[in-house]
């Protein structure tokens, strides 16, 4: 399924948001033999606000598939968030998408 | 059926119970924490798997080397303090139970229970770097008093007890 060519209409773009936009950065949790699956599930919804349903089924990808992208957004974000869940001793990286 | 070390109490807060023996385990777990987080300075490539644990790499990407040395200047102190904060709320509030009928009782707060959740976990990761654990590791029934066997069997029970915890904070009981 192919969309017909526009021409297409050149606009400066600012370089940096633009990265920022196409390359957003993901925060990843690991999986790790030590923190609870219940801890997981009540940090994910602390540090993140999200549903007991939303932390919970993060929490299975994290267990069963090894890691599960838990936030994403600009480098400055991500760094927030990873050093949050190292506060909590979860263990989390972060990459471009 | 034993009784949870934790419950949520009517004032909004938590009410703590534990035996002797175990307040002296989390006491003596604290100071090994405390020794443990002695340095103000990020772990670098020590080599220490507990240290790298507790302070992992926010980056994988090897090309992101100057990132990761300018978050981990920019972060690294306040996990530490973050740490040792939570420390000497679990210290204090530890040095403050009352020993009735046999057992240590004490009353947190909801933001000291926090910490004690911190601390815990805490010990508990620096524990099962130590000690290699795996997840599929049976080690309920230990012997705590077996020299080779104790430590494992207070990393099981550090679990029961944050188990405890978590589920009191999370509100489900």
């Amino acid at each position: 399924m192919t969309a017909p060519l526009e021409t297409p209409t050149i606009v400066e773009p600012d370089i940096d948001e633009t990265v920022e936009v196409a390359r957003p950065w993901v925060v990843v949790v690991w999986n790790d033999p030590v923190n609870l699956m219940s801890y997981v599930v009540y940090v994910f919804q602390k540090l993140f606000g999200y549903s007991k349903e939303k932390a919970t089924k993060l929490m299975l990808d994290v267990h069963h598939k090894g890691k599960a992208a838990v936030s994403s957004g600009t480098r400055e974000q991500a760094e927030t968030d990873v050093s949050r869940l190292h506060a909590h001793g979860l263990w989390a990286t972060m990459e471009r998408d | 059926v034993p009784r949870a070390p934790f419950r949520r109490n009517r004032s909004g807060g938590f009410d703590v119970v534990l035996a002797p023996g175990e307040a002296a385990v989390l006491t003596r777990l604290c100071e090994e924490l405390t020794t443990l987080l002695a340095d103000d300075e990020p772990p670098g490539d020590q080599g220490d798997p507990v240290l790298e644990r507790l302070f992992p790499r926010a980056y994988l990407d090897p090309t992101e080397e100057e990132a990761e040395s300018e978050w981990q200047r920019l972060v690294h102190g306040d996990l530490v303090d973050g740490r040792r904060r939570a420390l000497a709320t679990v210290e204090g509030t530890l040095a403050g139970a009352e020993l009735r009928r046999g057992r240590y009782e004490l009353m947190l707060s909801a933001e000291q229970a926090e910490a004690w959740l911190a601390v815990i976990n805490d010990a508990r990761l620096a524990l099962g770097a130590r000690l290699e654990v795996t997840e599929d590791m049976d080690l309920s029934g230990l012997d705590p008093d077996d020299p080779d066997t104790a430590p494992f069997a207070v990393y099981w029970w550090l679990g029961v007890l944050e188990e405890s915890l978590v589920d009191v904070l999370s509100g489900s009981s």
